[in-house]
């Protein structure tokens, strides 16, 4: 049986205008990812400050230099329609590259935080 | 199956009422331009004057800047867009508080691109981006532009 989950990655900013990377293994009864979303305990440094790259299985979905802004989500948008979709099949061993710039523009300070991107995952169940 | 990836051109704007000519170039395997979207940051040590109107209940939202593209493949300009600040996410946000108010990064809405579809054949796409801020502001204001374009493969 089909049933659709939401997972939740996380990476940690301690240091400004510096790159994180870190892959993300995604279970293997992941059979579709139905969308992506970014956010983080201090929204205004990842609206700001933030760009990344997202890969998944050496797919290249977002390249580097996206701004983070682009898929982060306000709580106006309704909480169903809050994930940027994209749509991927088969996925198999699923893996998510996560890399994450963070980049001074001069309206924030910096300060450690988290960003975490959540996918809307399709699952099946094992038999 | 039809494949959709994304192209970012970054563009540096250090002057005021800048106007810079560029090309984006495609992979050959573009088929069409499918999206366009405009975002940026302002590059460390820009001091923005703060809006004229900054007291009322209705802000002005800045205007940034002008971005017009035309494909080689056709006559005439397949997009023109603005780049401009959000002033006025709080307005008539009956949440808002004098400790608390709405923010771009709190309360926008979903990003999209804008939809265009335009022959990318040839691959080369002509821009045209004017600085407006730098202008409004009387001084030299530096950015970072990224202008995403959405081709479908």
């Amino acid at each position: 049986m089909l049933k659709i989950v939401k997972k939740r990655y996380d990476i940690q900013i301690a240091e400004a205008n510096k790159s994180v990377s870190k892959t993300f293994e995604l279970d293997k009864t992941v059979k579709r990812i139905k969308g992506v979303l970014v956010t983080s305990d201090k929204d205004d440094l990842l609206y700001y400050r933030g760009s990344q790259k997202i890969e998944i299985n050496n797919q290249e979905y977002f390249p580097e230099n996206y701004e983070s802004k682009l898929l982060m989500s306000g709580i106006n948008v309704s909480p169903n329609e809050r994930y940027y979709k994209i749509d991927t099949t088969n996925i198999g061993n699923g893996i998510i590259k996560l890399s994450y710039t963070d980049a001074d523009d001069g309206r924030t300070t910096f300060a450690a935080y988290r960003v975490s991107l959540y996918v809307d995952c399709e699952t099946e169940d094992e038999l | 199956m039809m494949q959709e990836q994304v192209c970012i051109t970054p563009l540096a704007i250090n002057k005021a009422g800048q106007v810079k000519h560029f090309q984006i170039r495609l992979p050959k395997t573009a088929k069409k331009v499918i999206g366009v979207e405009i975002g940026g940051r302002f590059l460390n040590g820009s001091k923005l004057v703060p809006n004229i109107n900054s007291d009322a209940l209705f802000k002005r939202n800045q205007l940034v800047g002008e971005l017009k593209l035309q494909s080689c493949e056709e006559a005439n300009v397949f997009f023109a867009g603005e780049l401009r600040l959000d002033s006025n996410m709080a307005y008539g946000d009956y949440t808002k508080n004098t400790q608390w108010i709405p923010e771009v990064f709190t309360h926008q809405m979903q990003t999209f691109e804008d939809v265009v579809i335009t022959n990318a054949d040839s691959t080369v796409i002509n821009g045209m981006y004017k600085d407006n801020i730098g202008l409004q502001n009387q001084q030299s204001v530096s950015y970072l532009l990224n202008v995403y374009l959405w081709y479908s493969k």
